[in-house]
């Protein structure tokens, strides 16, 4: 497996406009292990090397369990996450997933029940910028720093 | 249909940082007729109506006719009436935005390699992620467009 081409040395002001989206997640207050929880459920789902081997050790290092590290691709039949989890990880599904289907309303008022409209908003942020993400590490290929 | 909430009042922060990117990807080069090409179609297969609306108006207003507009959708079955860039483009719009699905194979990426030099494609999928994160933003929020936006005055 071998890199296609090297977004950050390529295109290094682009690189640096995601990383500023990425500060802003950070900082916006929503609790850092629930953001990786979600990078690594969304990384997954769109099959992001790189970026599934970046968010594990950043889930550990903001608190996520390793039970809920290794059932994020089956956290709808695993116990081991809490109501405001389900909600973001639901929502976490449905925002990516798209492909002409629309986010429904059901998800949407589980989401509601959780957060309030500026952490759906800031949630909905971090989604988009991870599904950005991927893409470029999927597209360029570029290999897991393991 | 109503719009769910309005992000770009409960999230300025995050709105201007997404404009960044969008800005960085503006004046990367890129044709900007092939960039809003990338953006409709792109906005055509995840769906988003508010997406749909603005990248047809831009490129109305850049003068493509709507015979090309109406075939952006369907453009491999309509190859004459777009360039070389224009199709190695849309073609990496689709898999890199179908991403799940396609994991981007080496045909596609030979395919586009051929056509754009490196730097040109790290920008044109900086323009296709982010327009997969715009179109998220604005789908699950059900932005209302323009166009609704003037009929319902």
């Amino acid at each position: 497996m071998e890199q296609r081409f090297d977004i950050s040395k390529l295109i290094p002001e682009g690189y640096k406009a995601m990383y500023a989206l990425h500060t802003y997640v950070q900082g916006a207050g929503l609790d850092l292990g629930l953001l990786e929880l979600v990078r690594l459920r969304v990384s997954k789902t769109n099959g992001c090397g790189f970026c599934v081997a970046m968010h594990i050790p950043l889930a550990r290092k903001y608190g996520v369990t390793e039970h809920q590290i290794h059932l994020v691709s089956t956290w709808k039949e695993s116990p081991v996450f809490s109501a405001r989890e389900r909600a973001a990880l639901a929502w976490a599904d449905a925002v990516t997933a798209l492909g002409g289907q629309e986010v429904p309303d059901k998800v949407y008022e589980q989401v509601k029940a959780e957060f309030t409209p500026e952490e759906i908003a800031n949630l909905t942020l971090c989604i988009g910028e991870i599904n950005t993400w991927n893409r470029l590490m999927i597209a360029s290929r570029t290999p897991p720093a393991l | 249909m109503s719009q769910r909430l309005d992000y770009t009042k409960t999230s300025p922060g995050g709105v201007k940082a997404f404009a960044s990117v969008y800005g960085y990807v503006m004046q990367s080069g890129l044709d900007d007729i092939l960039v809003d090409l990338v953006y409709l179609r792109v906005s055509q297969i995840n769906g988003c109506a508010y997406c749909l609306d603005m990248h047809t108006r831009d490129l109305i207003k850049k003068g493509i006719k709507v015979e090309k507009l109406a075939l952006v959708q369907v453009w491999q079955e309509a190859a004459g009436l777009f360039s070389d860039r224009e199709r190695a483009a849309l073609a990496w719009a689709e898999t890199v935005t179908r991403v799940a699905q396609t994991g981007v194979p080496d045909a596609e990426f030979e395919a586009a390699n051929r056509i754009f030099n490196e730097k040109e494609l790290a920008d044109l999928t900086m323009a296709i992620g982010l327009m997969n994160a715009y179109n998220r933003l604005a789908i699950s929020f059900r932005r209302t467009p323009e166009a609704v936006l003037a009929a319902e005055a």
